[in-house]
């Protein structure tokens, strides 16, 4: 198995395979069916020379009975020409029964029988006696009268005639026929074979040429669609087989071609349908960034426009309740105080639309200091005491600031912990509200809980939107404007914190505000990378006081 | 078609015969039995010629025993036939061998055979196919007279009865007999040899006597038959093929009077005829001769057409 894969690896051409089995197999036979027929012809050739061999000794022995009866050998001359006359006979002799050589002709044999040996006198006609490599000997005796003589007994006689031997001749004949016939029968065998062999080899090229060329077509085919031509199609010719392979693979390519035509529609419709996309977006995007842009531009300017008459009105209000405490009008001062109020509810409203506006328009800038957190929730608590007194609530304060001050913008984080504390403070009534601060190394942590109203988690989900409270009643009810928590969100954003809320309606709400540290620039709403230095911004008015 | 109806006769014959001899009982003439080889042509015409000659020699009918190849078979059937049988003529080999297997004291004659004294048991004589010198002689004298010589080769062990005869027979027909012994063939062909060369035409003649060592028919006839055409020598037989190849003459048996015969014999031995020893082996002289023309041309013998008809044969046939 192994000469064989040797030989003829799987891996060669189907012709090349074809072609040497069929001349191999080819060869073997015609030599295989030449030397058989040159041995079954040689055998019968040499069966004939033997036959031939045995009649001429046979004949020879019947002409020889006179020249042995007279010892005589002229009277066998004749017969010894005639058998040697015969075709492939080269020698003769006659032998007397007592082994003398009465006449030779053609030459010294080769081997000379011994006839004084037993086996000789049991023979009766003629046998091969011996054979050499270039000779057959036959031997036969020769009987004092014909054999043919004595076949029917007599009636007449008490005795059949005695048949005596008195002697032997010896034909020996060439093998040079045998062998002219062995050669010429194995070269004419071998020569027809191997004509049949070539004519055989020539008919399998053109069977096999009609198998592989259509074959070759299609692989050559099935390359050029490798290399991505489309639109490729066999010609459905060949063997039956074949055939049935080009029609598949037409039938293939088809569908091939098909699917590649609509993903390139596909393909083409998407992408006019995406480029159109982003071309709407991009539109829609800057038209937002500009309107965006306008609003706050607008807003900023607005507010401070705003601002100073209001400041104004503000300072004026007080400078004339202060008067009229000096005189002691107490009910101007009352209606005086209510404007004041109301003037301070719109600057806090105008600062927080500010604010937010700034943090849209990315004109908020952090200002980090160290800030030492104990004070700054104390500070805190101090402006938050009397609204949370108001609503006959209990405040619990926790700080752990690990010992050291925290790098931070103090104003922002003041605002974010006022807005969380207002918030809470607003909406539980007896409640209890407890702040908890903590720092440590990886950050700030500041988490307000209250036992107040508390939110459905559909509120949850949109309190941290602009001018949303969680149902419509609540600014009737507690006021307010839903920035707050806006506010408070877009800060932490602005520090790269978070804020979040886990709150259950009628049980409270706990608000969580997370600060990594240290503090980096966050994401503001809308990123514009705008650097301004807006510190003409007063100190914020304490929306705590406000709301007195 | 001749021999055919006599064979049908004959077994006919044959069937009333034993049914009659049964019947008869014993009778003062001597119930003879004949066995014969029941062999095909052209042996079988040859028999059924000498028992027509038997028969005629008897009134009562013969018991006839075919004997087949077969001899126990032979022995046994003639065992049961023989016992009320007075005298036996067998007939050919088969004959004289179950004759002499069967335990019978009576007489038995033999014929159809080449015979010598030696074969012959005391009970027994016969009549041998060998034709008696003198008939021979005088047929040659008949033919050619000038020949003075007649040498014969033969076998001292088969023919040396005969040949003493034919010294004597010689002398009486005034030609010289050179006889010549030779126990094998190769020692027959010198001694022939020797003949042909010394023999001068017309006077010496040859003799083929029948046995088989001293002349073979397909070797030394032809060499002597043609040697003796080339120096016009006289050449006689017992065989009338040797006439037809070129002998001058042959004799062979009248199948019919040698059958005569050999019942006469019978009656004789029956008869409790007491015949000296020498005289129980007789040579054949009931004979037919055959001739050849040519060769009687050849050698310049004219015959008259009475002496033409005397030869039953004439070669070559017309
Ligand atoms: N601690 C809390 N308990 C219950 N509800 C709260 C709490 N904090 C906020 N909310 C709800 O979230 C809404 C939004 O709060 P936000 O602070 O933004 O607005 P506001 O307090 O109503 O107005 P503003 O803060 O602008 O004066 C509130 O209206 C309220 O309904
Ligand atoms: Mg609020």
């Amino acid at each position: 198995m192994d000469i064989f894969e040797r030989l003829l690896p799987p891996e060669i051409s189907i012709r090349r395979q074809l072609s040497f089995t069929v001349t191999v197999g080819v060869i073997c036979m015609a030599l295989a069916a030449s030397l058989t027929t040159a041995w079954l012809e040689s055998r019968s050739v040499r069966e004939n020379l033997t036959n031939q061999g045995l009649k001429t000794a046979e004949t020879f022995s019947a002409q020889s009975i006179l020249a042995l009866l007279f010892s005589s050998k002229e009277n066998a001359a004749d017969a010894a020409n005639a058998a040697l006359s015969f075709p492939n006979v080269i020698h003769v002799a006659i032998y007397s029964i007592d082994d003398e050589t009465l006449l030779k002709e053609g030459g010294e044999p080769e081997w000379r029988p011994n006839l004084l040996r037993d086996e000789f006198s049991e023979r009766n006609g003629a046998w091969l006696a011996h054979e050499t490599s270039n000779t057959l000997n036959f031997v036969a005796p020769v009987y004092s009268r014909l054999q043919t003589e004595i076949v029917d007994e007599s009636p007449f006689q008490l005795e059949a005639p005695v048949s005596e031997r008195i002697g032997y001749v010896h034909v020996v004949m060439g093998k040079a026929a045998l062998r002219e016939a062995q050669t010429g029968i194995f070269v004419n065998n071998v020569g027809v074979s191997l004509f049949f062999a070539v004519l055989l080899l020539f008919m399998l090229r053109i069977i096999v040429n009609r198998i592989t060329t259509p074959l070759q077509e299609l692989s050559d085919l099935m390359k050029k669609t490798e290399t991505g031509q489309g639109m490729v199609r066999a010609a459905v010719t060949g063997p039956d087989e074949v055939r049935r392979m080009a029609g598949v693979f037409n039938t293939m390519m088809a569908s091939l071609d098909e699917r590649d035509r609509q993903l390139r529609e596909q393909n083409d419709t998407l992408e006019a349908r995406v480029s159109q996309r982003t071309r709407e977006l991009v539109e829609a995007r800057d038209q937002a960034v500009a309107a965006s842009r306008h609003k706050s531009e607008f807003l900023a300017n607005m507010s401070h426009e705003l601002r100073t008459p209001l400041n104004a009105i503000i300072g004026y209000t007080e400078m004339v309740i202060e008067e009229m405490e000096v005189d002691g009008k107490e009910e101007v001062i009352s209606d005086l105080t209510r404007v004041r109020n109301a003037a301070n509810n719109l600057l806090r409203m105008i600062n927080d639309i500010l604010d937010l506006a700034k943090i849209e328009a990315g004109k908020m800038e952090l200002w980090l200091e160290p800030v030492d957190l104990g004070e700054l929730i104390d500070e805190v608590v101090d402006t938050a005491r009397i609204l949370i007194k108001k609503n006959d609530n209990q405040l619990d304060v926790i700080v752990d600031d690990g010992g050291q001050a925290v790098m931070m913008d103090v104003s922002k984080l003041r605002q974010i912990i006022t807005n969380l504390l207002s918030n809470a403070a607003k909406f539980t009534k007896a409640g209890r509200v407890t702040i908890d601060a903590k720092r440590n190394d990886t950050g700030l942590f500041v988490s307000v809980n209250d036992t107040g109203v508390g939110m459905t988690p559909e509120q949850q989900a949109y309190i941290f939107e602009e001018f949303r409270q969680a149902d419509m009643s609540t600014t009737r009810e507690y006021g307010g404007t839903g920035l707050g928590l806006s506010i408070t969100r877009s800060l932490c954003a602005l520090m790269g914190g978070t804020v979040t809320v886990d709150s259950t309606q009628g049980v409270g709400s706990k608000f969580t505000v997370k600060i990594p540290l240290p503090v980096s620039k966050g994401q503001s709403s809308l990123s514009t990378q705008v650097a301004l230095h807006e510190s003409e911004d007063p100190p914020k008015q304490n929306r705590l006081d406000a709301q007195n | 078609m001749a021999r055919r109806a006599a064979w049908t006769r004959l077994l006919r014959l044959l069937i009333f015969v034993s049914i009659l001899s049964y019947a008869h009982g014993v009778s003062a003439a001597p119930r003879v039995a004949v066995l014969y080889p029941d062999m095909p042509e052209p042996y079988r015409g040859i028999f059924s010629a000498i028992i027509d000659g038997i028969a005629d020699e008897f009134s009562d009918p013969l018991t006839l025993i075919p004997l087949s190849n077969d001899q126990k078979t032979n022995n046994a059937m003639s065992q049961l036939v023989l016992k009320d049988v007075d005298v036996i003529i067998a007939l050919g080999r088969r004959g004289l061998v179950t004759a002499d297997g069967v335990a019978f004291e009576k007489p038995v004659v033999v014929g159809a055979l080449l015979l010598t004294p030696q074969d012959l048991k005391p009970h027994m004589s016969g009549v041998t196919l060998a034709v008696a010198p003198e008939v021979y002689f005088s047929q040659l004298k008949k033919l050619a007279p000038q020949v003075k010589r007649v040498h014969v080769v033969y076998n001292p062990t088969i023919s040396a009865w005969v040949i003493d005869f034919a010294k004597a027979s010689a002398r009486l027909a005034g030609v010289e007999l050179l006889s010549y012994q030779s126990k094998n063939i190769k020692d027959s062909a010198l001694l022939y040899r020797d003949i042909l060369r010394v023999s001068k035409p017309m006077e010496d003649a040859i003799w083929l006597m029948p046995d088989a060592s001293s002349v073979d028919d397909s070797v030394i006839l032809p060499l002597i038959l043609k040697e003796a055409w080339n120096r016009n020598l006289v050449v006689f037989s017992g065989n009338p093929a040797h006439a037809k190849r070129g002998a001058l003459f042959s004799l062979y048996p009248d199948n019919v009077l040698m059958g005569k015969a050999l019942a006469r014999l019978a009656l004789q031995r029956s008869n409790a005829q007491v015949e000296p020893d020498r005289d129980r082996l007789r040579p054949l002289r009931d004979v037919q001769a055959a001739i050849n023309l040519r060769t009687a041309d050849h050698l310049g013998l004219r015959l008259s057409s009475e002496q033409q008809r005397e030869y039953t044969l004439k070669f070559p046939m017309p």
